[in-house]
This record gives structure tokens, sequence and C-alpha cells, in this order.
């Protein structure tokens, strides 16, 4: 009954299963294609890994070596910190150190009052040691200015207080060249006293500054250097830092394009 | 004897085929594929559209002829592949409205008309509505029972049996308006 009922539709079934459409031409290789994209894909995935692998290794080489480089960096890197430092506490000796000046400056108007000639001479002293130490910004350039102008300033002092001490007190020791002790021998008649307290109070001092000026002479070499060796570093660095960058775009182009392919 | 060769012949090249030769792959596709672009033809109207899908489907088979484990024909599993994609391709497309209507008829379908020819069916068939031609190839003309159609669509049973029912008053109302039209009466 139900065949009989249905027999319109198993004749169309019939018909239809009998029916066959040629496909396009080049409908193969449309499925080609499809088949030959779809392959290498898991082939490929085999060698992709090999190419991370390979680019990670490139990437961890070229970070050890840039850790290396660091390293040497931080060694020589104290030695610079220390420049940077002395150069901070010898302008603050200084800095600290003019008002020496300003207490004999007391002491030399005191001195004025006797009609003596020596305190117009260090008051002229005082005034070219405060105007360098104001004036200049850039820390190194004031440690170099500064210690020639501190330096003159205290060889006047120096000398001075040493006349002084050679009138008064020949007990002290201070480093000064024969000749200007007798230059200044010949010129200069104090108060014994008054010197001599005033040397006591500027002859550590300047003691200090010269030590201090002279460690300045010292560190500056070594701050140029350390200065050259950064620059070189640095240098290097971004060379370095370039090569990376192009072999890794060069490693990166060159999977893409096997993808592609 | 003969069938049993054939058979054997048909089992290498498919296991050619599952190991990527692309020759077995092509005589495969040469065999099957006018046959199945029939088939791709059923369910959608448009030729050039009907022959992307059936690449898409031989993709699939050639992605899978691995997992044919020989238990049924081998034309049998190509043609469920072809089936499935026009399915799930039309279901994309958004093409199929199902009516949830379980009102059915158990209508008879018996004008044989044996003078049509394969594009008479075929223009009878995409006359049907995208919900109703569904229903009627897969039960009529593929065998599918209402219960393996409903799952197939995420349909209930009686739905499937509605659609049916609706197609086939459809076909029988356009066969009649064909035949009157060939003997004149309109």
């Amino acid at each position: 009954m139900k065949t009989e009922q249905n027999k319109t539709e198993q004749y169309f079934k019939s018909r239809l299963d009998e029916r066959t459409i040629q496909p396009s031409a080049n409908a193969w290789d449309r499925l080609d294609a499809m088949l030959a994209v779809a392959e290498p894909e898991k082939k490929k995935s085999n060698k992709s890994w090999l190419y991370i692998a390979a680019g990670f290794i490139l990437f961890m080489a070229v970070v050890a070596l840039l850790m290396q480089q660091e390293r040497n960096n931080n060694t020589i890197a104290p030695a610079d910190n220390t420049v940077v430092i002395i150069n901070e506490t010898t302008t603050e000796n200084v800095v600290q150190q003019d008002p020496v000046p300003v207490i004999k400056h007391e002491d030399i108007n005191n001195i004025n009052e006797n009609n003596n000639t020596v305190p117009v001479k260090q008051q002229r002293a005082v005034a070219t040691t405060h105007s360098p130490v104001v004036q200049h910004q850039d820390l190194q350039k004031k440690a170099v200015k500064q210690t020639g102008h501190v330096i003159t300033n205290q060889n006047n002092n120096i000398d001075e207080a040493i006349a002084a001490v050679s009138v008064s007190a020949p007990a002290h020791t201070v480093n000064q060249t024969e000749e200007n002790i007798s230059e200044k021998k010949s010129h200069i008649t104090v108060d014994a006293e008054r010197l001599l307290a005033a040397v006591e109070n500027s002859d550590t001092k300047n003691t200090e500054i010269v030590k201090n000026n002279k460690i300045k002479t010292f560190v500056n070499s070594d701050n140029l250097l350390s200065e050259v060796e950064g620059e070189l570093n640095e240098s290097f660095r971004s060379r370095v830092l370039q090569s990376a960058v192009k072999n890794y775009n060069a490693i990166k182009t060159s999977v893409a394009n096997r993808n592609y392919q | 004897m003969k069938v049993i060769a054939l058979h054997q012949q048909e089992r290498d090249i498919i296991k050619e085929a599952a190991n990527n030769n692309r020759h077995a792959q092509q005589k495969i596709y040469a065999q099957h594929a006018p046959k199945m672009l029939g088939v791709c033809r059923q369910y959608i109207k448009d030729l050039q559209q009907a022959e992307d899908i059936m690449i898409t489907a031989f993709m699939k088979v050639f992605t899978n002829i691995g997992r044919f484990e020989h238990k049924g024909s081998f034309e049998g599993w190509i043609r469920r592949i072809m089936v499935n994609e026009c399915i799930s391709y039309l279901r994309v497309q958004k093409k199929v409205g199902f009516l949830e209507d379980e009102f059915y008829v158990e209508d008879t379908f018996n004008n044989i008309e044996s003078h049509f020819s394969v594009d008479d069916i075929q223009a009878l068939i995409d006359s049907l509505p995208e919900g109703y031609k569904m229903v009627f190839n897969l039960f009529a003309i593929e065998g599918y029972k209402h219960q393996e159609i409903a799952t197939m669509l995420g349909i209930s049973e009686g739905t499937s049996k509605s659609q049916l029912s609706h197609a086939r008053k459809m076909l029988k109302e356009q066969v009649n308006k064909l035949k009157n039209y060939e003997n004149g009466t309109e």
C-alpha cells in the first residue's frame, strides 16, 4: 500500500539517482589546491618548531652577550660613582670653606683699624673665591674651574698665613715653596697673635682643600676615561641590538614566506 | 570473483587516498563527482553554488577518509557527507525556515508521470519552499526516516511529517498544473 502510495516518489528517486552532472573543468584543480594547502600545514608544523627553537637560542645568546656587557659596565661603574661623589664633596667643601676668608675678613677689618695694608689683598681674594662658585653650573667644570680659583686663593691665603707663621710661630709646617715665603717675608708686618689665630683656622681647612684638589685632578682623568668607555659600550650595545633585530626580522620573514608557500 | 576483486581495488584506492596519494584521490573524485554534484543540485538551486559545496564536501571526504570503516558502501558514505554539507550550508545561510506545524494528512502522491524528465522533476522540487524541499529530499529521495530527519534538522518528528505532507500537496498541485498545461486545458 505504502509503496503504491509513493510510486511517484520512487519514480522521482530513480530518475534523480540516475542523474549525473559533470563538474566544471577547474573543479578538480580547485580541490587539488585546497588539498595542497591543507597537507603542508601538518608537515610544516614540525619544521616551524625548529625555526622557533633556533630563534629562541639566538635570542638567549644575544641576551647572554648583553648581560656580560652589563657586568663589565658594572665593574667600571663604581669608579664613575666615586668620581661623581668626590666632585660633589669637593664643591661642597669649597662652598663651605668659602666662609673661611669671611672670618678672616672680620679679622682683616680689625687689622684695618690698625692701618695695615694686607687686608685689602685678602678682601680681593675673598671676592674672587665667591664669584666662580656661584656662576658655574656644570659640576665637572665647576670642579676644574673652582680648583683653579681656590688654589690661587688658597695660595694667597697660605702665603699670607705662612708669612705670619714665619714671623710669629715657626713651628707650623705648610707645603709651600721657599720663593713665595721669601717674597712674603719682605712685605708683611702684621700683628702676630691675630694672624696666628687666623692661620690655625685656615691651616687645617686649606690642607683639606689641597688634598681635595689633588684628588680632583686625579679623578677628572678617570671620569674622562669612564665617559669614553661608556660611550664605546653604548655604541657597541646598540650595534649588537641592531644586528640581533635584523637577524630576527630575517628569520621571521623567511618563516612567514615558507608558511605562505 | 569479479565483485571481490573490485571491492579489493576500491579498498586499495581508499587506503592510498588516506595516505594523501593525489592520484588515488583524483580517481575517487572522477568516479563520484558527477553523481555527487547531482545530489548537491537537489538541495541547492544554483549549480555553481552546488559545485562549490561539492568541492568542500570532497575536501571533508579526503581529510576523513581514514575514518571510513568499510562497513557500508563507500558511495553511500560520500553521499551522506554531501547531504550533510548541503544542509549545514542552507542552515548557515538561514535559507531554511520550518513552521512548527504538527498537523499533517497522510496524502497519496501517486500520479505516475513517466514522461517527466529529470529536469522537470528538478523544476518541481525547486518550486517547493526550502523547508518542504529539504524534508521531501531527505525522506523521499535519500530514504531517511522522520526520526532521523528530525535529529538532523533539529525539529520535531511531527514537524518533519507535516513538512512532508505540505510538500506532497504542493507537488501534486504542480504536477496537475503541468499536466493541464501539456493537455492544453489551461
